[in-house]
């Protein structure tokens, strides 16, 4: 359908997808790495009786962000766990038109997530909830986690494109 | 339509749109969320889809899977994989097998600091298959005790699947850590058996290596101390209850890169792939958290899991009878599907049972991970198989099948010996209070 013009358009997009599913695994792994060095230095703390105020919280939050940051990438690498042995012996313009519905249900969920995250965060915001002991504003992260949900709905988009021409709706 | 009804229905919709190639956390979140729908709202359907996702992500206790899986990554990174064998291959390589013997006690040693069969099947098939096929050992033999010693990173701890399991049904993680130290050894233990006597055998199949001296011998195990160092800090820290479970894996990580920086076995691109893969991993075990918390809460309302546990108790069927259908019933699935994904489905529907039948749930838990390291070495989805195809690409996955079946018959032998005698994984969890 579109030629080597939709050729160009759709791996500019795939590789604008990949870019910002990478930046995004970048700050889960800074979550990550957050979340080892306030753990040890709290237990360390702890064994001379002074562990750091509100570890837990922070840590909490930090796993929101190494989780919800992570999404697009661990789809761009392909590691969100599928069942695809049946369908894998299908011919390619099947698996290629049941990949299509997939994908679409995909993104739609993901929207879903996204918005419900957005409203969620705005309740938490309007109310002013705040975590036990240090304070941290909620509506921020959870705020974060429907972004988050932005791009694994880009890369997911790609997987529906390419899905598309499997089965040769598109080209 | 009642709620049962409704939730059998969502079982097999799940069930149905699972062989679709889904990601299986977005299939359990659109089970659940439909679900819900029609037994509860479609507006409490959607608030529970914006509350789960965050309200699992930032569960304390889930924090503990990036800090086990960094720490198995600064292993992988450090090359402990490789330090463990080469220890191992100097005591064991004059034996016949001793290389494939050195192997299997070196993927029990990495897995006293790696919770993860693949990263261990990786690590360890990387290093120890070339070794082998240099020394004439039988491709089957060769690629057989890796794919099958790769499994035992779920067993020895720590242990995803033990602290996935722990997450799911509240059992505490420090316990089922202790409970899988002893049937891990056991495991070891049958699959040096297993090692012998195909070499017994089959003597071609594994020929005799070099031969070392006794300080060669002691050298080495210098190389393995930083493995036996953390091991004891982690597990001690638990067993006398200084730390959480996150705790324990985040002083683990952290000891694992001092000691690695320290040794200089580690590079900084090595820390980084370790973040970066340690992102990955945890990010695809918790989403499928998250859809199995939306899921759980849809067979929550629809009642599914106690009409299915009243009406099992009610046919006055003996437990043990029970738990040896869950059992066939994992070991077909694991098969098919994945085996974390498959806890993650379906211990919300059976685990309501493992109580009504009054069955120990941390001996449940060591069950389901040797089940589950059926599932890792069986076709047509045995990961660690797989795994192990892609490090030696001239071996046909025939072989490597045929080499993994006695070793999968040690598994259901250890399976078998656990169950009997209980106490085996019970005895250390019920020293922790």
């Amino acid at each position: 359908m579109a030629g080597i013009g939709g050729k160009v358009g759709m791996d500019s997009l795939k590789r604008i997808s990949e870019g910002i599913a990478k930046y995004f695994h970048w700050v889960a792994c800074v979550g990550i790495c957050g979340i080892m060095v306030v753990t040890c230095v709290d237990v360390i703390g702890r064994a001379f009786r002074r562990p750091i105020f509100g570890a837990y919280d922070l840590v909490c939050m930090l796993a929101v962000v190494a989780f919800s940051f992570a999404l697009a990438y661990t789809q761009v690498m392909k590691n969100h766990i599928g069942i695809d042995f049946l369908t894998s012996g299908l011919r390619d313009r099947v698996q290629g038109i049941i990949g299509a519905i997939v994908y679409l249900v995909c993104i739609g969920l993901l929207v879903v997530f996204a918005w419900r995250s957005a409203v969620l965060a705005r309740s938490l915001w309007v109310s002013g909830e705040v975590t036990m002991t240090m304070q941290l504003p909620y509506h921020f992260f959870v705020y974060g986690v429907g972004l988050a949900c932005l791009p694994l709905c880009l890369v997911f988009f790609i997987d529906f494109l390419n899905a598309l021409s499997k089965a040769r709706i598109i080209e | 339509m009642s709620p049962v009804q409704i939730g059998i229905i969502g079982i097999v919709g799940l069930i149905v749109v699972l062989f679709s190639g889904m990601p299986v956390a977005l299939v359990m979140a659109l089970a659940g969320f439909v679900g819900f729908s029609f037994l509860v709202s479609l507006d409490a359907a959607l608030s529970l889809l914006g509350k789960d996702i965050f309200g699992e992500a930032s569960k304390y206790s889930l924090t503990v899977l990036p800090m086990f899986i960094l720490m198995g990554q600064f292993a992988f990174f450090s090359g402990t994989g490789n330090r463990s064998f080469e220890s191992a291959y100097k005591f064991l390589g004059r034996v016949r097998g001793g290389l494939a013997l050195a192997t299997t006690l070196a993927c029990a040693v990495f897995a006293a600091v790696c919770g993860s069969t693949n990263a261990g099947a990786a690590a360890m098939g990387a290093i120890t298959i070339p070794e082998m096929r240099r020394y004439k050992y039988h491709p089957s033999l060769a690629t057989g005790c890796v794919a099958a010693g790769g499994t035992l990173s779920i067993l020895i701890p720590p242990s995803t699947v033990f602290i996935v399991y722990g997450i799911l049904t509240q059992v505490s993680i420090g316990k089922l850590f202790l409970a899988g130290i002893v049937p891990g050894i056991l495991l070891t233990l049958l699959f040096l058996a297993t090692v012998f006597v195909i070499c017994r055998l089959h003597p071609d199949y594994g020929p005799i290596g070099e031969k070392f001296s006794l300080r060669e011998k002691m050298v080495s195990l210098l190389g393995v101390i930083d493995v036996v160092i953390l091991f004891l800090l982690v597990m001690g820290g638990l067993f006398i209850g200084f730390f959480t479970p996150t705790e324990a894996g985040a002083v683990g990580a952290g000891g694992a890169l001092v000691l690695a920086l320290i040794k200089r076995q580690i590079t900084w691109k090595g820390i980084v792939q370790s973040f970066w893969d340690t992102a990955r991993l945890s990010c695809m075990i918790m989403f499928i958290l998250v859809g199995a918390a939306i899921f759980g809460h849809f067979i929550s309302v629809s009642r599914v899991p106690f009409v299915l546990s009243t009406w099992i108790s009610g046919t006055g069927m003996p437990p043990a009878i029970i738990i040896g259908m869950i059992i066939v019933f994992y070991f077909i699935g694991g098969c098919f599907i994945s085996t974390l994904a498959l806890i993650m489905v379906t211990i919300p529907i059976f685990y309501p049972l493992i109580q009504a039948i009054n069955f120990d749930p941390i001996l449940f838990g060591v069950i389901i991970v040797l089940v589950s390291e059926m599932g890792v070495i069986t076709p047509p989805v045995g990961v660690n198989v797989y795994i192990i195809k892609g490090v030696t690409q001239d071996i046909p996955l025939e072989v490597i099948f045929r080499g993994i079946v006695p070793f999968l018959i040690a598994v259901i032998i250890a399976t078998i010996i656990v169950i009997i005698f209980p106490q085996i994984a019970l005895f250390l969890p019920g020293l922790l209070h």
